[in-house]
């Protein structure tokens, strides 16, 4: 596996091509181009605003200050982890004729669509700290921000290999069991709602099941996130829990571990079973 | 003969160290039974139904650096799943497969990236695929565009290209990166004839510049001419493996000797074919079409010579027969008559069983079916001994000529250019 891994530092240039390629096919044709990335969190902030602070619906939100961030802290890890996974799921089915025809490594297919992603989050959470700066008395917002920035450095590669390793099974099972992009979206929306990305979580919520939900993976990835853009319970920013960032990166090692591996393992017949 | 330009083949060098090594391969598929692999019914009934299919049963060859391997067989002889693998598209069961240095394949290009990307993106993605850089192919990129001959689309997207241009295009990346080793699937069903020619040249630049090419081809002319070596495969088992002159040779003839034997009823029908009269005093009793070399042919190439072989039986004493012979295309038209009479050949008197020859030293027929008749008449040509209306058949292959007809003119061009007028 290492050498496997190796062998991909030569593939960066098509690495890179393949992502470009994800970003170009998506805003190809549209007048905006890449700048949706940055107009849809500010987008989803108005709607989210006005939805949860002045609409009648803002009883939903009540005991929330500043719903809409509190939302998107969580939402937008949520949406890379989502459009990665689902995304992966079909990369190996959908360029069948690409796969028949030039041998090149064949997990940098799920890697380009996690990287292409990974720089729209990447726009997305720029747009979102804008507004987490906003949000308070700037100074105070800044100075918090400022200290627990390097988390995210650590949070961001965490998410992301923990991502890599579910796309990455994801789509070598999707290629014997076709099944799997079927289900994969109902899958996905059970693990939103186990996830606390809408709602508020409180450790005592879920009594002694507490411990198991906090097994999701994205549970405590989405909690860490929270704490430095969102803040505690008191919309406070705040440094997430040790536990939580600890269990993740474990978490995410070994589901990248598991995935890659079976990757590699089907990985030789895709040729002929696509 | 007909000189082509594939005839300076490199020589094989002993000292010159293999690039490309298979090593006892096998390689099976699955056949379904029933081609619907869902969880549901995995979980029921434990992996889906299916046969086994052996595409390949030991094959074993090694390539030096700089020579040219042709891979040759029927549909389905398994020479294409041979190049996947050695692309490493495909694993093999069993057995290994070794190449050291930059792979290029070229398999059958056709769709595959994305409609909606340029041509240029096309290239660099294509290129990258092929283990280039940015930097590399930039500086390859007006070569490659100029080879494709695209350079008034290479910035529209490819789902407007036509197929033709989105081959020309995969070819031009293929071939211009600068591989070490080049693996080409049916070279000659790209683009349009002159772009053909194109590629042909560019494989033969290749060539000179010492690089290992492997080629699988139905066109066993080309293969004949650029390859030094073939191996010929036959349900996944080699039949073959030498000279490519050699293995192709050996393979025609056993295409030919199947053909025959398939069409045992035909060789018997053939007695059949066409109308036989005369008075039987001379019978001719045996019609033979050989090659140079005396052996028995269907197939003839232009240049080649061909040989007719009547054997005759004469009961009593004829004096002064006249034998002749008639070629006709299958579709009617009446290429030649002649005899030995207006050759100028007097045979005094014949008695009992004899052969005669009839000899063409260079055929100048351009591919196509014929049909011969044989006849012996008597001096004055008015009465039938013997006549065999077009009853025996033979093919023509043009090989390298490219040009179209029936015959083959030999000719030469000269350009006289005037003064401009003002």
């Amino acid at each position: 596996m290492v050498d496997q891994l190796k062998s991909l530092f030569k593939y960066k240039e098509l690495l890179l091509n393949f992502a470009k390629k994800e970003l170009k096919v998506k805003y190809k044709n549209s007048v905006l181009g890449f700048f949706w990335s940055l107009l849809n969190p500010i987008l989803m902030m108005i709607v989210f605003t006005v939805l949860f602070t002045v609409s009648p619906l803002r009883v939903a939100a009540k005991g929330i200050d500043n719903f809409p961030i509190f939302f998107l802290a969580g939402l937008l890890p949520w949406n890379f982890f989502n459009a990665t996974v689902v995304g992966s799921t079909t990369s190996i089915v959908g360029n069948g004729a690409l796969i028949k025809k030039v041998y090149f490594p064949r997990e940098l297919l799920p890697i380009s669509i996690a990287v292409a992603n990974l720089v729209n989050f990447a726009l997305e959470l720029l747009v979102l700290i804008v507004f987490v700066l906003g949000s308070g008395l700037f100074l105070t917002r800044f100075l918090g921000f400022y200290k627990f920035l390097p988390i995210l450095l650590v949070l961001l590669p965490i998410l992301f290999v923990f991502t890599l390793g579910v796309s990455l099974m994801a789509a070598s099972l999707n290629v014997y069991f076709r099944d799997i992009q079927h289900i994969i979206g109902i899958i996905l929306m059970v693990l939103f709602y186990s996830t606390p990305i809408i709602y508020k979580f409180n450790p005592g919520m879920f009594g002694k099941f507490g411990i198991i939900y906090m097994l999701n993976p994205m549970a405590d990835i989405v909690l860490s996130f929270k704490s430095i853009l969102y803040g505690n319970a008191d919309n406070v920013l705040a440094v997430p829990n040790w536990h939580y960032m600890a269990y993740s990166a474990a978490a995410a090692s070994i589901m990248f571990l598991l995935g890659y591996i079976v990757f590699i393992r089907l990985e030789p017949d895709f040729a002929e079973e696509v | 003969m007909m000189a082509s330009i594939w005839d300076k083949t490199t020589e094989t060098g002993l000292d010159r160290p293999t690039v490309i090594e298979a090593d006892d391969v096998w390689k099976t598929f699955k056949v379904y039974k029933e081609r619907n692999p869902s969880l549901k019914e995995t979980l029921l009934r434990g992996r889906s139904a299916y046969d086994t299919f052996w595409a390949l049963k030991g094959v074993s060859f090694a390539v030096k650096e700089g020579s040219t391997l042709g891979l040759i067989g029927e549909n389905g002889s398994g020479k294409s799943t041979m190049l996947k693998i050695l692309a490493k598209i495909l694993r093999p069961k069993r057995g290994s497969v070794r190449i050291d240095g930059k792979v290029s394949a070229l398999l059958e290009l056709g769709a595959g990236f994305h409609p909606d990307l340029t041509g240029r993106e096309i290239v660099f993605l294509n290129g990258s695929i092929l283990g280039l850089t940015k930097s590399e192919i930039a500086a390859k990129l007006d070569q490659i565009i100029s080879f494709s001959e695209l350079d008034k689309f290479i910035d529209t997207p490819v789902k407007n290209y036509s197929s033709g241009m989105y081959v020309r295009l995969g070819f031009a990346v293929a071939i211009n990166v600068e591989p070490d080793v080049l693996l080409i699937d049916e070279i000659l069903a790209v683009g349009d004839e002159s772009f053909q020619r194109k590629c042909l040249n560019k494989l033969y630049d290749l060539k000179e510049q010492g690089k290992t090419i492997v080629v699988v081809s139905h066109a066993l002319e080309s293969v004949r001419s650029i390859c030094d070596e073939a191996v010929w495969l036959e349900h996944g088992e080699m039949r073959a493996e030498g000279s490519a002159r050699g293995v192709v040779e050996t393979y025609l003839e056993e295409v030919n000797r199947r053909e025959e034997a398939k069409s045992g009823q035909k060789s018997r029908d053939e007695e059949e074919f066409g109308t036989r009269w005369g008075s039987g005093e001379v019978k001719i009793t045996g019609v033979r079409v050989l090659d140079g070399g005396g052996k028995k042919r269907r197939l003839f190439k232009t240049g080649e010579t061909l040989i007719v072989e009547m054997d005759y039986e004469a009961k009593e004493e004829i004096r002064r027969p006249v034998f002749g012979i008639a070629i006709h295309a299958r579709d009617g038209v009446h290429i030649n008559g002649t005899n030995t009479k207006f050759s100028k050949t007097v045979f005094d008197k014949i008695k009992g069983n004899g052969t005669v020859k009839y000899i063409i030293e260079a055929l100048p027929l351009l591919k196509g079916n014929y049909v011969l008749s044989t006849v012996v008449y008597d001096f004055a040509c008015l009465h039938a001994y013997d006549h065999h209306d077009r009853r025996y058949l033979f093919n023509v292959s043009s090989g390298d000529l490219n040009d179209y007809g029936i015959f083959y003119l030999p000719c030469a061009w000269e350009l006289k250019s005037g003064r401009e007028k003002k």
